[in-house]
């Protein structure tokens, strides 16, 4: 009886491992945590800001479509990172492997992802910086008649002081 | 004769709404500075023409209307009204040139969300943007927290002229016996707190590997919209972004200091500890942070389980509800999962975002100082009629020093809070025109209104027109306590009769 217990567990913990539930978006995730909670996900998308450092891990932040989830993520996944978005920064497009958490117990309640592997897909770049000749022109239009207004201004004032006198 | 609006005033007001707004010029080369020192030339475009922008307009109105005259309480409530008004145009230009809203309505949103210290925001891709325009975001926070005139006030305003211009931001407490050193003393607390405030969030932020600068960036945008109860943060998670419990109780710590009377700073500045003690105001918002909470755990009995464990339940339901009570609208969830908790707990965030924090602190809100003026009053009267008709009743209460409850200040705080308790249904029935249902509708109404900025997932980009325009009038009504705002529409509507 144990052994078959032992059995059905690992059948069903295995096959939970086996069959991540993939094209999953984080919208969907965070629309239905307790739907996927405790399930391993795979889902892609842009790895944005800052590293930050924890015990035996580190978070790192991952935006799918205008919503972004923290992803714990192992130490020697992070030697892998190489671009984190951020302006002017297209971040590394990942795919990562991992159990989603709505209310994580390691982590007092964060919703997150305890990434097993990080798949880089396409690597991020920065972006040059790409000045507007329209915006360029508009400021110095705009600089230059407004400066001219102010002095026209500034000069018919104090010649209606003057005259006041 | 009750004396009508004249042309006088039209030229007071103009002349120093032109004066406010060399320093908005003036205060746009902050980003400028950040834009420069980040290479973000495109974000130092921007804040150039808006520079222009502010300047020019300044310019016109400085030209006819050049002289300054002292100013009545009438034009200083149209002043503080119009100005906040306009701030949010001006202010929202370079907001809109960064590409990263919708329309100009939304970036007007944003900033008259950030004047207000709301919170609310309709930004989209914040994770790509520059340094430059994050900073500027906070940086309104952290004026609109002190009150926007303020900052004009030390440099541009005289004594009579300064207390008129106070009172309209909706200020009443004035610390010291002259405006201009309260504002000059609301500057120096915020700046030194903006200081050490910082440095924490920044050195939290260095042990978890983050570089200094980013740190520095982070520390500081957090620091100026959690002092001003604003709510903003420079990535799209919010406060979830950290993942750090050490940080958001670093939060908590700042947004209670930001939630607490500037008369009670500077109680303690000058030594009285015992201010916080006994002070009227700080005992309420105790009071009503603890009946507020047990209202949010009454309302998830039985269903703690959700959490997995008692300490993530705290962690979140706490740090949603100190969030709503001090206005300040940081999250450490999302706001689906918030639109999931159950309907009592949601309400106990309703009722602990419409008291709001201390008066004469940058928390939004009725106000507990009000709610406590209310119960004193009530506790009044019961007394007056069980006493004999004889007695002479009076009810005392300590703030900074004993005052005693007279009948006008019952009346100022009873029209206050009614008018604050229409504005709050006002925006839920507005919400149900749209099919958000009244619940949903009236936490985000409330939120608005009390200048919190905890959203159920109402406020987006894609929310109707008409919604988005009506939070940005409860945002401005709520943040100056409406009497400035009903005498702007009084002087409108007499200018247009004439």
């Amino acid at each position: 009886m144990k052994k078959t217990i032992i059995f059905l567990t690992f059948l069903f913990g295995f096959n939970s491992f086996v069959y991540a539930q993939t094209n999953i978006n984080v919208s969907a995730l965070i629309g239905n945590p307790s739907l996927f909670d405790g399930n391993m996900v795979e889902i892609e998308g842009e790895l944005i800001g800052d590293i930050i450092e924890g015990k035996d891990g580190f978070w790192v932040n991952l935006l799918d479509s205008e919503t972004a989830i923290g992803l714990w993520c192992p130490l020697k996944e992070k030697g892998k990172i190489k671009f984190l978005g951020r302006y002017r920064v297209k971040g590394d497009f990942v795919k990562i492997k991992g159990i989603f958490h709505s209310h994580c117990v390691q982590h007092t309640g964060d919703m997150d992802i305890h990434v097993g592997s990080i798949e880089i897909l396409k690597q991020g770049q920065k972006i040059p910086e790409e000045i507007p000749v329209d915006k360029v022109l508009s400021a110095i239009f705009l600089g230059f008649v407004s400066l001219s207004a102010i002095g026209i201004l500034h000069l018919l004032s104090r010649r209606e002081t003057r005259s006041q006198r | 004769m009750i004396p009508d609006f004249s042309k006088d005033d039209i030229r007071v007001v103009s002349h120093y709404i032109g004066r406010i707004f060399i320093a908005f010029g003036i205060a746009q080369l902050i980003p400028i500075f950040v834009g420069l020192i980040n290479g973000e030339f495109n974000a130092v475009i921007d804040f150039f023409i808006s520079i222009i922008a502010c300047f020019a307009f300044a310019s016109i109105l400085l030209y006819f209307s050049p002289y300054s005259q002292e100013i009545n309480w009438r034009q200083g409530m149209i002043i503080v009204a119009l100005s906040w008004l306009l701030a949010m145009v001006f202010s929202a230009l370079p907001l809109y040139l960064s590409g990263h809203y919708g329309s100009y309505l939304d970036a007007c949103f944003e900033s008259m969300s950030a004047y207000a210290t709301t919170g609310l925001v309709l930004v989209q891709d914040l994770d790509h943007m520059s340094h430059a325009h994050n900073i500027w975001r906070h940086l309104m926070c952290f004026m609109g927290g002190q009150g926007i005139i303020l900052v004009a006030l030390v440099f541009f305003f005289r004594g009579g002229d300064a207390l008129r211009i106070y009172i309209g931001e909706a200020r009443e407490d004035k610390i010291l016996p002259n405006s201009i050193t309260t504002a000059k003393f609301i500057w120096m607390v915020s700046f030194t707190y903006l200081v050490i405030g910082s440095l924490m969030l920044t050195i939290v932020l260095l042990f978890h590997g983050i570089s200094f600068s980013r740190a520095l960036f982070h520390g500081v945008c957090i620091f100026m919209a959690g002092w001003d109860t604003a709510g903003f943060a420079p990535q799209s998670l919010n406060i979830l972004y950290y993942h750090c419990p050490v940080f958001e109780l670093i939060t908590i710590i700042i947004i209670l200091l930001g939630a607490t009377s500037f008369g009670v700073h500077y109680a303690v500045w000058t030594g009285k500890f015992r201010e916080l003690r006994e002070d009227f105001e700080v005992k309420i918002l105790m009071f009503t942070i603890f009946f507020t909470y047990l209202v949010v755990l009454v309302g998830f009995s039985g269903r703690v389980i959700m959490f997995n464990d008692v300490f993530s339940f705290f962690r979140i339901t706490f740090y949603q509800l100190i969030s709503g009570h001090t206005g300040v609208g940081y999250s450490n969830i999302y706001s689906s999962q918030l639109a999931k908790w159950p309907d009592l707990a949601l309400f106990g965030i309703i009722v602990a975002m419409g008291i709001g924090g201390c008066m004469n602190s940058t928390a939004g809100g009725i106000k507990v100082f009000r709610i406590g003026l209310l119960y004193k009053s009530m506790k009044r009267e019961i007394r007056r009629l069980a006493y004999p008709e004889s007695s002479y009743i009076k009810e005392f209460f300590h703030h900074q020093r004993e005052i005693s409850i007279d009948d006008a200040m019952v009346k100022t705080a009873m029209i206050i809070t009614v008018c604050y308790i229409l504005l709050y249904f006002s925006g839920a029935v507005v919400a149900l025109f749209f099919d958000y249902g009244f619940l949903p509708g009236l936490f985000e109404s409330v939120s608005a209104a009390a200048n919190v900025g905890l959203s159920i997932g109402i406020t987006n980009p894609s929310m109707p027109i008409f919604l988005k325009i009506w939070y940005i009038l409860e945002m401005w009504a709520g943040r100056l306590e409406f009497f400035a705002i009903f005498i702007l529409i009084r002087f409108f509507i007499k200018v247009v009769r004439k």
